[in-house]
């Protein structure tokens, strides 16, 4: 398996391996179902999505990419299944940061939108360089989900495939922090202990339901259930 | 007009709706109850082109008294459910009047003040104007549609560090993070406010 989700303390990694680059051979990265019970364990508190050695990932496999062309209908299928484990990672029960260093391209950046927050590494590279490969993106990033990533900084990256570092990935939004040298698994870690030290795991998790309500369901029952979870968050801060 | 610790104001074509309960204009049951009173009983049927919200005094407000908040959720209590609900309505009844409506944002605007101001239309404030959500500090979440309003207007993920952190957000990154869509001086919010108002409307009858 090119990927591996491990558990380290508080936090799970999910890690791309596959040097050097840690490409992706196949668009459904990991199971979806090992995804699922990962991000379902009940002590879980966050999550980093990193990759091994020098670089975060390097997008798909362009040679398994082609050769996977050949079955078009096939090819389909799995980028749709990839799409949905993208939203695995938006809709967590907890806070998911990537950790990008070195290379941060194609269905690479994809992961990176699809998580909460993006901390860089002052050498790291960005960008949709599909288009220079006659391709597009296949895991929604023509679209983003709920990212704050502006359309005309999607549509020039999208376009004309340039790559940017993250200084500029930070000015146009798509990065959330950069640091200096390649401690950024430890930032990232450190941007997640930001966000839920002093935070009970339940409310923390009552606040992801409520964002993930908000981006899925119909405005009217998201707002009905934020109540809901206001009620039962209350109640526990009561006991 | 008075509904309690509010005052409902004419400026010409423009309904002015005041939160005046200064300094802080903490928003505690009486406020609730006389907000949604004004909301549901009196707002819908005024002829006008569009509503500002705004205060008396330093503070846009310091949002819903903590105490109360806390001692509302009684377990098994069907009525504090149901003031939660009414008070969570009450906003969503201030978003879907007829007409645009603008808050204009003074001091501080934290918590509730911030799902009350994102329950309007728009969005105007004074250079000075502090944001914040602070109810994750005191083991709570948004209960007023703060958790969807917020991500609306900043995205997912700043709504989840402004919600997780509470930090303070000044206007500068409010209007960069798009909390707030214009900032005027204190001596020209109120007009600021009053032409967002007729711009929406404007927009509005492009769109209808």
């Amino acid at each position: 398996m090119t990927v591996h989700l491990q558990r380290d303390g508080d936090f799970g990694h999910l890690v791309f391996d596959h040097p050097p680059a840690n490409t992706l051979p196949d668009p459904v990265f990991v199971e979806p179902s090992e995804l699922a019970s990962f991000l379902e364990e009940p002590a879980l508190r966050g999550v980093v999505v990193r990759g091994a050695g020098r670089h975060f990932c390097g997008g798909a496999d362009i040679e398994a990419l082609r050769a996977r062309l050949q079955d078009p209908e096939g090819l389909g299928s799995a980028l749709t299944r990839g799409k949905a484990l993208l939203r695995q990672l938006a809709d967590a029960p907890v806070p998911v940061v990537a950790a990008i260093r070195g290379q941060c391209l194609g269905a690479g950046l994809e992961i990176a939108l699809a998580c909460h927050a993006r901390v860089a590494s002052d050498g790291a590279m960005l960008g949709f360089p599909e288009s220079t490969l006659g391709l597009i993106p296949g895991l929604g990033g023509s679209v983003g989900d709920g990212d704050r990533v502006e359309r005309r900084v999607r549509a020039d990256l999208l376009l004309t495939g340039r790559l940017v570092g993250a200084d500029e990935a930070l000015a146009l939004g798509v990065v959330d922090r950069v640091v200096p040298g390649s401690d950024v698994v430890e930032a990232a870690e450190a941007f997640l202990a930001r966000w839920i030290d002093g935070r009970s795991p339940a409310l923390v998790r009552a606040l992801m339901e409520a964002l993930r309500n908000a981006r899925r369901l119909p405005r009217d029952e998201a707002l009905r259930r934020e109540t809901d979870l206001f009620l039962r968050v209350a109640r526990e801060a009561r006991t | 007009m008075t509904f309690g610790p509010l005052t409902l104001e004419r400026e010409g074509d423009v309904a002015v709706l005041v939160l005046d309960a200064p300094p802080r204009n903490v928003m505690d049951a009486t406020f609730f109850r006389s907000f949604a009173a004004c909301v549901r009983d009196v707002l819908p049927g005024l002829d006008v082109a569009g509503l500002v919200v705004c205060s008396r005094g330093r503070h846009f407000s310091a949002g819903a008294d903590v105490g109360q908040l806390r001692g509302v959720a009684v377990p098994g209590d069907p009525d504090s459910a149901r003031a939660l609900r009414e008070n969570a309505a009450a906003f969503t009844a201030l978003e879907s009047l007829p007409f645009p409506t603008v808050a204009a944002v003074d001091g501080a605007c934290l918590g509730s003040g911030l799902e009350l101001a994102l329950a309007c239309g728009g969005r105007v404030a004074t250079p000075s104007a502090l944001f914040a959500v602070p109810e994750t500090s005191f083991d709570l979440i948004p209960g007023c549609g703060g958790t969807v309003r917020l991500p609306e207007r900043v995205g997912v993920g700043a709504a989840l560090d402004l919600l997780l952190t509470g930090r303070y957000v000044d206007a500068d990154e409010a209007l960069r993070l798009g909390l707030v869509d214009a900032l005027a001086p204190r001596a020209e919010l109120h007009a600021a406010a009053v032409r967002w108002v007729f711009r929406l409307a404007k927009e509005r009858g492009r769109t209808t």
